[in-house]
């Protein structure tokens, strides 16, 4: 379903990337990379409704979508989809990002990672894989 | 072969047109009133307000275009827009001739003037061969119009002139030549814009009523024409909004159209004009949304209509010019509106237009790249006059051949690749986008789109084989990337890098850049950078970079071979600020002083195999000296593995002219190789501040404490001042604190040459330090001797030279006049000279902290003549004043003397004063009391005087010089009053024995005083005198009454009781006397026993 998921931490260094074809990561990265500009920005212009986490659709080629969430601890999720697919509506993003919310959060809750490295979970992973195959 | 110049918006389209104006009959050059006139008309000043016109002159060789030829029926066209119509409706044809002529209305010629002036509007309506445009006559008079007399010939003279001409008489203007010829000017003006007005709506119909006999099958060429001429007549008009409803119009019509192969060009070139008119129109009425929208369903229409697939790239050339085009566009008209956000801003379309100029570039490689001659039909020849927008050059073509229509077709095309393929240079369009697009995205704050743009334009430098500049855009971009931690783009960035540094035989960046891949690279990849290090220190030429073909391995190696750097120079200095790669290293001064400095190096290195060094080396500045100092010479020691942090110290000894200054540990210095070779030299600013480190959110919630870890929390010391050699000489300083109030206190400094050697130039300097408050400074008096002369602070005590082991004393004074407690810097400072005979200066600063505390607490009671408390005072009567005096000093305090200094009005009563406290003792809280009788003499202010205190410390050992204490006595109300009472009386009286008591009774007024005195008796005494009198007391007299008693009982009685009462009705004096009666009157008197004398030891005897 979705081409990429991403976590990437407050400092706007890259935690967490998984994608379905490792060809065009370095590709999706760079757009993720560049999607942060606009997040930064909606951080910065203030949003009205703090528990609204989700950014809605940050950047856009021919090839990409790329859709945002920030939390509240600034740490944002990047979730990118296939242009040419028609079939995902808003709602089913936002409930990708739910999911990986979830999985971040018992991330955090788990005593032995320390905040801030490299995600190595096998169960946030786990998350990951299955919002990008779409079978979860 | 000739010049052929791709689709693109011309210039005639891009401009925003305005009424054309002709003016004749104005001779600029020679005549200064008509240069002033066109002058006017171009002048900016009120150009908001003003009719925006378009003005030109119409010289008598000006020749109007040629009318097309009037057709009855409509015909079928060959093309939908005349390439030359905007133009001349722009430049050539205008809306409103203007002849000026220079006639007064009293000319003597008028008749000939007339004539001559008809004649000139004739030619000139001659020429305009039927056409429509307005005429009108501007006379230049030299006169102001007069209004009321002449007005008969002037109407009348006007009217034959009008009739002469044949003109209307609303097109006959009057031009005064006067000061204001501005405001002239302007009105004028609107005068043309309206008939302009009235002349473009009068073509707008004329089009309306043709197109209305068209019809929508056979015409639509036409349709879409003459749409256009009145969308852009209403632009002449200035009317925005019809023009932008016409082109609108004219754009759906140009939708209907059937394409083929063969118009398929021209109306992708028509649709972007009209495109372009509608989105200059919607975006200067500020409509930037509908722009938007209409500029995407534009796209969305034509981007399939790719055309020939053979002519792919036309198609791709064509949007990139869409994009580019709204970008430019977007960017002009939103620069001042604000209208752009970050989402949505000028940078998309121009990175859309790269990416279309990008495909544009692959298609043109994929087609053209075997076409490599041109054809020698030259059917490109006659692209510059075609008739209409967007038609092929070649089919206009005379000696057209019904037969070989399909080979100039070819040729055509042929021509088209030969020119895309040779004459277009892609990379140079795609790279100018992006940067516009950089410029753009750099406006609107996207820093990071910015980068990935930056490195597309990386990536196309390189596909121009422009390899220097692809290397500066990558290096810088592989910063911005690494900084922020996106390892896997950055290490993309490095192989790029990398291929570029080695296709340029740059020696600095590739080893640099081989540094920096050691942190991405593993296995192969690391060997192979370690060798290609290796290699270059050894001056041989590094294995190539992988995927380079063999052309350009062998353009690098010849590079390689030619390369300066490796042959002439000695050491290869790499400044490490700039790369991020597996040897680090932090430092810390952690002993400075003049005799030794020492550096503690520490160095993190990660090698996945072991590199051995040879030199490690610090270099230490100062303003303008610099030590380069070897911290690690022994190579065995400098042999890093697996990630480590080893640690070094080294130390120096700095020159004494350093001393004072700041000493800054500027680099430290890694040597990879030894001299006869290339070495390469890693330096570590410790001044530049390294890339952001990314530490670990919560560190210290980390479980494995690694030397990794300590190595980042280390914190660097990279600079300290080199402090002056500190004294040696023995300092006591001796001073009794609390300081008291207004005391000289005694601080003396006794100093001991303990140094081995004489030292000379002694100096004392005492100062206030900072601590203190603002008031201390001027509260404070210090002198070296309370009798001489105070000095200001700083003082500087110079006490010369000391030889080994003397002594010498010094001490000062201070008095303080407030009770801060006072901090003084006393520094000593002195030269001794060392082993070689230089001096060294020497210092030593101590804080001497001085609290002050007040002496006594003295509070005054004044008393009447009784021993009662009064609140208030009486001229002439007695008052008694007691002074209390409480020490509150913690030493005894020895009184010297107590004095009063009293007003001139108080007198010291008859019996003098004498100090009862002189020379006493007070400890710590005791009190002790001064006495003084006086009486105020006049009525005054109600100052009394002042008490003084002369005291010193009892004990002497101190030596602290005397101090005093000063009370300004408290005020108290003194009145004046008419009439006062006293009594003489006796100390005290005996039984049995008559004593005399007398009254005086005083008037102090300026009036006579009759008063009734009347005596009580009581049982105590018998008395003899007046009982009750009435008496008349002259002014500023005394009366006396006199009384004998017999006192008839012992101890304290009564004395009988005087009343007075006044004639006078007034209560106030009856009260007074009362008053003044209980005051000063004594009502007791002690009587003893009856004395008996001798009288018993007769008996007895």
């Amino acid at each position: 379903m979705a081409l990429c998921v991403a976590v990437v931490s407050k400092e706007n260094a890259p935690k967490y990337v998984a994608s379905l074809n490792p060809a065009d990561e370095l590709q999706i990265q760079y757009e993720i990379h560049s999607s942060i500009d606009f997040v930064e920005e909606k951080l910065k212009t203030g949003k009205k409704d703090m528990r609204e986490l989700y950014l809605g659709q940050l950047y856009s080629t021919e090839d990409h979508k790329v859709y945002g969430y920030v939390t509240n601890t600034k740490v944002k999720f990047f979730v990118v989809i296939d242009s040419s697919n028609l079939l995902l509506r808003d709602n089913e993003i936002r409930f990708m990002f739910r999911k990986l919310h979830t999985a971040y959060t018992e991330l955090m809750c788990n005593p032995f990672y320390i905040p801030g490295d490299y995600i190595t979970s096998e169960n946030f992973d786990k998350v990951a894989r299955g919002i990008l195959t779409g079978n979860s | 072969m000739v010049d052929y110049r791709e689709f693109d918006f011309p210039a005639e389209l891009c401009c925003s047109p305005s009424p054309l104006i002709a003016i004749a009959g104005l001779d600029t050059v020679n005549n200064a009133i008509h240069r002033s006139i066109w002058d006017a008309f171009h002048s900016p000043v009120g150009r908001e307000s003003r009719a925006v016109l378009n003005f030109f002159h119409l010289t008598s060789e000006f020749k109007f275009p040629t009318m097309s030829e009037k057709q009855l029926m409509p015909n079928i066209p060959k093309g939908i827009l005349k390439r030359n119509w905007i133009e001349k409706h722009i430049h050539y044809d205008p809306a409103v001739i203007v002849i000026f002529y220079d006639c007064d209305w009293d000319d003597e010629s008028w008749n000939e003037k007339i004539s001559e002036c008809s004649s000139r509007v004739q030619s000139i309506r001659l020429s305009l061969e039927g056409r429509k445009s307005r005429i009108v006559v501007v006379l230049i008079q030299k006169q102001l119009p007069i209004l009321a007399s002449d007005d008969t010939t002037t109407t009348e003279r006007a009217a034959s002139l009008c009739v002469a001409c044949n003109l209307d008489p609303k097109a006959l203007f009057i031009l005064p030549v006067v000061d204001n010829i501005h405001g002239y000017a302007i009105r004028l003006e609107n005068a043309f814009y309206d008939l302009a007005q009235n002349y473009y709506q009068h073509q707008i119909r004329a089009v309306k009523l043709k197109l209305e006999n068209l019809s929508k099958t056979s015409h639509q060429y036409l349709i879409v024409r003459y749409e256009f001429k009145i969308g852009f007549y209403n632009e002449l008009k200035q009317d925005h909004h019809n023009a932008h409803k016409h082109y609108h119009q004219c754009y759906m019509s140009l939708l209907e159209i059937r394409t083929f192969d063969t118009n398929i060009y021209e109306v992708k070139v028509v649709a972007a004009y009209i495109v372009y008119k509608i989105s200059r129109l919607l975006f200067s009425m500020k409509r930037a949304r509908d722009a938007l929208s209409q500029f995407n369903s534009h796209i969305n229409v034509f981007k399939s209509m790719i055309g020939p697939p053979e002519l792919m790239f036309e198609h791709y050339a064509w949007l990139s010019k869409q994009f580019s085009m709204f970008a430019s566009l977007f960017d002009e008209t939103t620069a001042e509106s604000f209208t752009a956000t970050q989402a949505m801003n000028p940078g998309f379309f121009f990175k859309e237009a790269a990416e279309y100029a990008k495909k544009r570039k692959d298609s043109a490689y994929n087609i053209c790249q075997d076409v490599n001659v041109y054809p020698a039909s030259n059917p490109l020849n006659e692209w510059n006059s075609i008739e209409f927008y967007g038609q092929r050059p070649w089919r206009l073509m005379k000696n057209i051949n019904i037969t070989d229509y399909d080979t100039i077709e070819a040729d055509g095309i042929l021509a088209l690749k030969y020119y895309e393929n040779y004459k277009v240079d892609h990379s140079k369009s795609i790279i100018s986008l992006l940067g516009n697009a950089m410029k753009q995205f750099k406006n609107y704050k996207c820093p990071r789109m910015r980068n990935l743009l930056a490195v597309q334009m990386a990536d196309e430098y390189y596909n121009a084989k422009d390899y220097s500049k692809a290397l500066t855009l990558w290096s810088h971009m592989l910063w911005d990337y690494r900084d922020e931690g996106w390892k896997a783009i950055a290490h993309e960035l490095v192989n790029k890098c990398l291929k570029c540094a080695y296709l340029t035989a740059s020696v600095q960046n590739y080893v640099e850049l081989n540094l920096e891949a050691l942190k991405y690279y593993k296995n192969d990849d690391l060997q192979k950078s370690l060798a290609n290090i290796g290699s270059i220190i050894q001056r041989q030429i590094p294995e190539p970079e992988n995927g380079l073909d063999e052309y350009e391995k062998n353009i690098a190696v010849q590079m390689w071979q030619k390369c300066d750097a490796m042959k002439s120079k000695s050491v290869l200095e790499i400044d490490m600020s700039v790369t991020n790669s597996t040897v680090d290293t932090k430092v810390v001064l952690k002993d400075v002083s003049c005799d030794s400095i020492e550096i503690d190096v520490f160095l993190k290195a990660n090698f996945p195999i072991l590199v051995q060094f040879s030199k490690l080396t610090a270099c230490v500045t100062c303003i303008d000296n610099s030590y380069d100092v070897e911290v690690c010479t022994d190579s065995s020691k400098l042999i890093y593995g697996e990630s480590k942090t080893y640690k070094y110290t080294c130390k120096f000894v700095p020159s004494p002219n350093d001393i004072g200054k700041e000493i800054t540990v500027n680099s430290i210095q890694l040597q990879l190789g030894n001299e006869p070779d290339f070495p390469i030299m890693l330096k570590f600013y410790s001044s530049t501040k390294k890339t952001k480190s990314f530490e670990r959110e919560m560190n210290n919630f980390s479980l494995s404490k690694t030397s990794d870890d300590e190595f980042e929390r280390m914190k660097q010391i990279t600079s300290a001042t080199l402090k002056p050699r500190s004294s040696r000489l023995g300092m006591v300083i001796k001073h009794d604190n609390p300081a008291l109030l207004l005391e000289w206190y005694n601080v003396s400094v006794c100093l001991t040459n303990l140094e081995d050697r004489p030292v000379s130039d002694i100096c004392l300097n005492l100062s206030l330090n900072r601590n203190n408050n603002e008031k201390v400074e001027l509260s404070t008096e210090i002198c070296e001797d309370p009798d001489k002369n105070t000095l200001s602070l700083p003082v500087d005590f110079k006490i010369g030279n000391m030889l080994v082991g003397d002594e010498k004393n010094q001490s000062f004074f201070i008095r303080s006049s407030s009770l801060d407690t006072r901090y003084f810097q006393l520094m000593i400072s002195y030269t001794i000279e060392d082993n070689n005979g230089i001096k060294i200066a020497c210092v030593k600063d101590v804080e001497i902290i001085i609290d002050v505390v007040v002496v006594f607490d003295i509070s005054v009671t004044y008393m009447s003549s009784r021993f009662e408390p009064v609140s208030k005072i009486h001229i002439g009567e007695s008052l008694i004043m007691v002074p209390c005096i409480k020490c509150l000093s913690p030493w005894p305090i020895f009184i010297e003397n107590t004095s009063f200094q009293l007003a001139e009005h108080i007198a010291v009563s008859p019996g003098g004063y004498q100090s009862v406290l002189n020379e006493v003792v007070l400890e710590s809280d005791e009190s002790a009391t001064e006495i003084i009788c006086v009486t105020p003499s006049e009525h005054s202010e109600n100052v009394l005087g002042c008490f003084t205190v002369n005291w010193k410390r009892s004990n002497m050992e101190s030596n602290c010089k005397s101090g005093y204490s000063c009370l300004e006595l408290p005020k108290i109300t003194t009145e004046k009053s008419t009439f006062l009472v006293d009594m003489k009386t006796p100390a005290h009286g005996w039984l049995h024995t008559p004593m005399s008591i007398v009254y005086f009774l005083h008037n102090n007024s300026e009036s006579l005083l009759t008063l009734n005195i009347s005596m009580e008796a009581n049982e105590a005494f018998m008395m003899a005198g007046h009982k009750d009198l009435n008496v008349t007391i002259l002014p500023e007299s005394t009366y006396k009454l006199h009384y004998n008693l017999y006192p008839l009982v012992v101890g304290v009685s009564t004395l009988p009781k005087m009343h007075i009462s006044c004639n006078s009705e007034s209560n106030d004096l009856k009260n007074i006397l009362n008053d003044m009666l209980l005051r000063s009157l004594q009502t007791h008197i002690y009587i003893m026993p009856k004395h008996v004398p001798t009288s018993t030891a007769e008996i007895f005897n």
